[in-house]
């Protein structure tokens, strides 16, 4: 395949992420990095295993994947993992659950800025005609020019950052062993839940008509429950389970729904919020709202938000006798 | 058989008149995918773009019933049981509207497994015969497109009822519309014959299509894959990326493997067959807790060589132009498009030729 | 087998059932109808998927032979979701039966030689379909040599017939544990150092063996020491199965379905497969 070009980060910080990487390589058995995909828009995870991998490595705003979610597979490996600010909360999550070891992992931290949503691309323009993408000005405050079949056309990047991106407090990584950049400023809005407003808005009735058209289209491939960086038990997922036997093989609406009803509630507490669920939906369905209603009620409970803090212990997985937040009323048994 | 034309503006209508007579299942959008439906008066389907999935589903639904079983009790004697077994229903007739023609090759590539290879599936026999395929052509190839490196085109008839030919030129857009079968053709009786300047049209069209570039020399991946076999660095190499889930199997249109299990509901339950993937961890789990396949190295290998080696080594005699011989792929590229992480299975396919010519350089085209 | 739909089970009743070993149990079915039961043939090798209506089914060896059309046989260990709820079967109870399924032991290939049977715990099911075959078609076979072992004295399967085998006088029975008890009179240690030992040879002969993976690992490169070539040994292959017929995909090894071209394979033909076992 051709190379395809997407001009995004500073030449300079791609070639001090491939200088790091280069002198990390004898400690690890690899290092998991993007590289370009099939087309400018798409980039793809990459192993480096050996100095000539490095020129493949990139860094722009097209690195949506959360490459922490290869992590737990591949553990036994000595790693080294490049993230966003995003990407580390999940390595904090892994790390504060004892799912990896620190001295096992080596990360490269990248100061991010935002990623393209190529959902709010295809709304604007048929993306499989884009010949080049190049990014003028910052992410955040600049443009994004697409090169098409007809010419170019130029559109604010804010209007295409994800939605994640545009309330982000965490651009820099909360975690790494180099860091690769200048760190940035948080530069999202704070987090209204707005998008959950808009459903509550809704009836009863018509929240269920919505969420009953949404789960209709799912073909059970359980892209989103692979995609979480969370989800741990692989094979032995109570969605494939016979004993128990929790779900049926059929694919019905009440199967699906109870299914992300049942991975919403298992993140409870440790779900950041990295949209990768959502993000590798084929069908577009929108099942980051199911974790973003679970996140709201947990900040309001707990004051807690997941991997943040490597010392935290996910209000979920421990008790206390006095919750600050919980009024008991003094109940006594 | 004269073509007819469907005017853009008619498309419900007749659409509606094919629901009298058919199941029909056609594309609308929601959201950002295309999914199909079953066809109700309100729809306008919607043909400007490929629908998310394949159309498989018309075929090779993703749950059916096997059969239907239940336990009683002797009335005579309470130790004993007894079970009675009943077969599912056939398949009402049925029409989908709106696959591409990569879509509509997928049915020769199923009936090489539920009715070629050996034993013949009577559920999906009867589903094939009851299902017209209302196929539309392709102007133009999307970035994930190959259907050429498999032997299709943008216009490949093979597998419809009825090829619709967009023509959009000229005020009254719609499709000129070629019935393949004699079944298309009574699908097609009510229509007026297309006028000499949309056939013209259609004509110019296809003549100045640009011709894709050209498909690589595929005609030794068969040999080249079993080449590459036994290097799992090379696998796990291009399955580390991979999540292990069902996208790519799910959307293929050729893609067949299924699961058998049993859900009970008391008394009595039925047998269903739905889809599965070989890219699933638990596919080849056995009883005893050996895996042959543990690793996505291991998977993602067997989904490739599946398509690449080991379906035309099983039929050797279905040659298909250019390569000569017959994947169990029709290029529609939706694994490429799908994939959360950019799986391209074009790119481990040329891997996969570099790597044996690699191991091999005397030997021409990478061909152990 | 139903001829009109291969995923429809004939229905079958459990004619007697009793334990093997702690784990293993055997059951002795017949076809509910008495016109199948009398047509039904199939071949040594061959295997069949059991139902059990509401939990699944799983693939069995049919372990006893054609030639004593009374029941059908099937031994069964206990290790997974099918075969916890078989065991809990019993005699008068129906199960679903598809069969024969598969491709079967080359016995006409082994005629006029001599044969080493190799077994080990529950592998020993596939070789007594064969074995019993041969001994009830005596005169066409050579020498017919039995090395059998287990974890222990408990864990040998079909102990009775293994004291007739023994007393027969046509064909030599050689056992072996693991971990012998008190009352143990055989040999101890693995079953590849006694096949070994007891330097079988090669020349007319053919091994057939089947048995837990590292006991046919090392049994393989006794067989290569002794001189015995990849033609000459024939092995059962485990896979998760689930149509039994070629159609679901799953048991595929490169382009051959262990259902359809398997289970029964030669050394030599497992060599010629993409190496995925």
């Amino acid at each position: 395949m051709a190379s395809n070009p997407s001009a995004g980060d500073s030449p300079d910080r791609i070639e001090t992420l491939r200088a790091k990487i280069a002198a990390e390589l004898p400690n690890v058995d690899f290092v998991l990095g993007y590289g370009r995909g099939f087309d400018p828009l798409h980039a793809t995870p990459v192993t480096v295993r050996t100095e000539k991998d490095l020129d493949r490595l990139i860094f722009d705003p097209t690195c949506v994947q959360n490459l922490a979610t290869s992590l737990y597979g591949l553990r036994g490996k000595r790693l080294g993992v490049v993230v966003k600010g995003c990407d580390s909360r999940s390595i904090v999550q892994l790390l504060q659950e004892r799912l990896w070891e620190r001295e096992n992992l080596v990360v490269f931290g990248l100061p991010c800025e935002g990623v393209l949503d190529l959902a709010k691309l295809r709304v604007t323009m048929d993306i499989a005609e884009v010949k080049a993408v190049r990014f003028a000005g910052s992410v955040r405050d600049g443009t994004v020019v697409l090169t098409l079949p007809g010419g170019e056309r130029e559109l604010p990047s804010a209007g295409l950052l994800a939605d994640k991106c545009l309330r982000c407090q965490y651009p820099n990584p909360l975690v790494s062993d180099h860091l690769i950049g200048p760190e940035i400023e948080p530069q999202g809005a704070e987090d209204t839940y707005a998008d959950l407003a808009a459903l509550e808005k809704l009836s009863t009735q018509e929240r269920f008509d919505f969420w009953k058209r949404q789960m209709g289209r799912c073909i059970r491939c359980y892209a989103c429950r692979n995609a979480c960086p969370l989800c741990v038990c692989k094979h032995v997922c109570l969605a494939d389970s016979r004993e128990p036997h929790w779900l049926s093989a059929e694919a019905t609406l009440q199967e699906k729904w109870l299914f992300q009803v049942m991975h919403a509630l298992h993140l409870a507490g440790r779900c950041t919020e990295c949209g990768e669920c959502q993000r590798s939906c084929p069908m577009g369905i929108p099942i980051l709202l199911l974790k973003r209603m679970m996140n709201r009620e947990l900040k309001e409970l707990f004051n807690y938000q997941a991997g943040v803090s490597l010392e935290a212990v996910p209000p979920l997985h421990t008790f206390l006798m006095e919750e600050d937040r919980i009024k008991d009323r003094g109940l006594l048994w | 058989m004269v073509d007819r034309f469907l005017k853009d503006s008619d498309l419900a209508v007749v659409t509606a008149a094919w629901a009298r007579d058919f199941r029909v299942l056609a594309p609308v959008r929601e959201g950002a995918a295309i999914v199909y439906r079953l066809f109700s008066e309100d729809m306008h389907p919607f043909l400007l773009r490929p629908p998310t999935s394949s159309a498989k589903e018309a075929i090779l639904p993703q749950t059916e019933n096997l059969f239907t079983y239940k336990y009683r009790k002797d009335q005579t004697d309470l130790t004993r049981t007894e079970v009675f077994l009943a077969e599912a229903l056939p398949p009402e007739p049925t029409l989908i509207l709106g696959p591409r023609p990569c879509d509509a090759r997928g049915r020769h590539l199923l009936d090489r497994v539920f009715l070629e290879r050996g034993v013949v599936d009577p559920q999906y026999k009867a589903h094939r015969a009851a299902t017209l395929f209302v196929t539309v052509a392709c102007t133009s190839m999307q970035n994930t497109c190959f259907c050429h490196w498999t032997g299709g085109a943008l216009d490949d008839e093979s597998g419809s009822d009825v090829l619709l030919h967009p023509v959009t030129i000229g005020g009254v857009g719609g499709y000129v519309a070629h019935a393949v079968t004699p079944a298309g053709e009574k699908l097609l009786a009510n229509l007026p014959e297309a006028p000499a300047e949309k056939l013209a049209e259609l004509a110019a069209r296809r003549a100045a299509t640009p011709e894709p570039e050209p498909a690589p020399d595929l005609a030794g991946i068969a040999d080249a894959f079993l080449a590459v076999f036994d290097d799992l660095d090379f696998w796990t190499d291009q399955s580390a990326r991979c999540l292990s889930c069902g996208v790519c199997t799910y959307l293929c249109p050729t893609c067949s493997c299924f699961n058998i299990t049993d859900e009970n509901h008391g008394m009595s339950g039925r047998r269903l067959r739905t889809w599965d993937t070989c890219m699933s961890a638990l596919y080849t789990l056995e009883g005893s807790g050996h895996n042959p396949r543990i690793s996505r190295a291991h998977r993602l290998r067997n989904r490739v060589g599946h398509k690449f080696s080991y379906h035309p080594r099983e039929f050797p005699e279905a040659a298909t132009a250019p390569s000569g011989c017959e994947f169990s792929c029709t290029g529609c590229g939706r694994c490429i498009k799908s994939c959360p992480v950019a799986v391209d299975i074009r790119q481990i396919v040329l891997d996969v030729l570099a790597k044996a010519a690699e191991k091999a350089p005397d030997k021409a085209g990478g061909a152990k | 087998m139903n001829a009109n739909n291969p995923y429809i089970p004939e229905l079958a009743t459990i004619i007697e059932t009793f334990d093997e070993t702690p784990d293993v149990k055997t059951f002795r079915v017949v076809l509910q109808d008495p016109a199948k039961m009398a047509a039904f043939r199939f071949e040594p090798g061959q295997v069949a998927q059991l139902s059990v209506f509401g939990t699944g089914e799983s693939t069995f060896v049919i372990c006893s032979p054609p030639t004593r059309m009374e029941y059908l046989q099937f031994s069964v260990m206990r290790v997974g979701e099918l075969t916890h709820r078989l065991h809990t079967l019993k005699q008068g109870d129906p199960i679903g039966l598809r069969a024969p399924l598969g491709n079967h032991f080359p016995y006409q290939d082994m005629q006029g030689k001599d044969i080493v049977f190799i077994g080990g715990g529950l592998g020993m099911a596939p070789l007594r379909t064969l074995l019993l075959f041969m001994l009830d078609n005596r005169a066409d076979y050579g020498n017919i040599t039995l090395i059998y072992g287990g974890r222990t004295p408990e864990h040998l399967c079909f102990k009775d017939e293994l004291k007739q085998w023994a007393e027969r006088g046509d064909m030599r029975v050689e056992l072996t544990v693991d971990n012998p008890d008190a009352a143990w009179q055989g040999r101890t240690g693995v079953v590849p150092a006694v096949l070994t030992e007891l330097a079988v040879r090669p020349e007319n002969a053919v091994a057939v063996t089947c048995g837990p993976p590292i006991m046919i690992r090392f049994t393989l490169e006794a067989l290569g020491k002794l001189g015995f070539k990849d033609e000459q040994i024939v092995t059962t292959l485990e896979r998760r199965m689930k149509c039994g017929v070629g159609l679901c995909g799953r048991c595929n090894i490169g382009e051959k379905f262990v259902c359809v071209d398997g289970p029964v394979f030669t050394q030599a033909q497992l060599k010629g497969l993409p190496q995925e076992f």
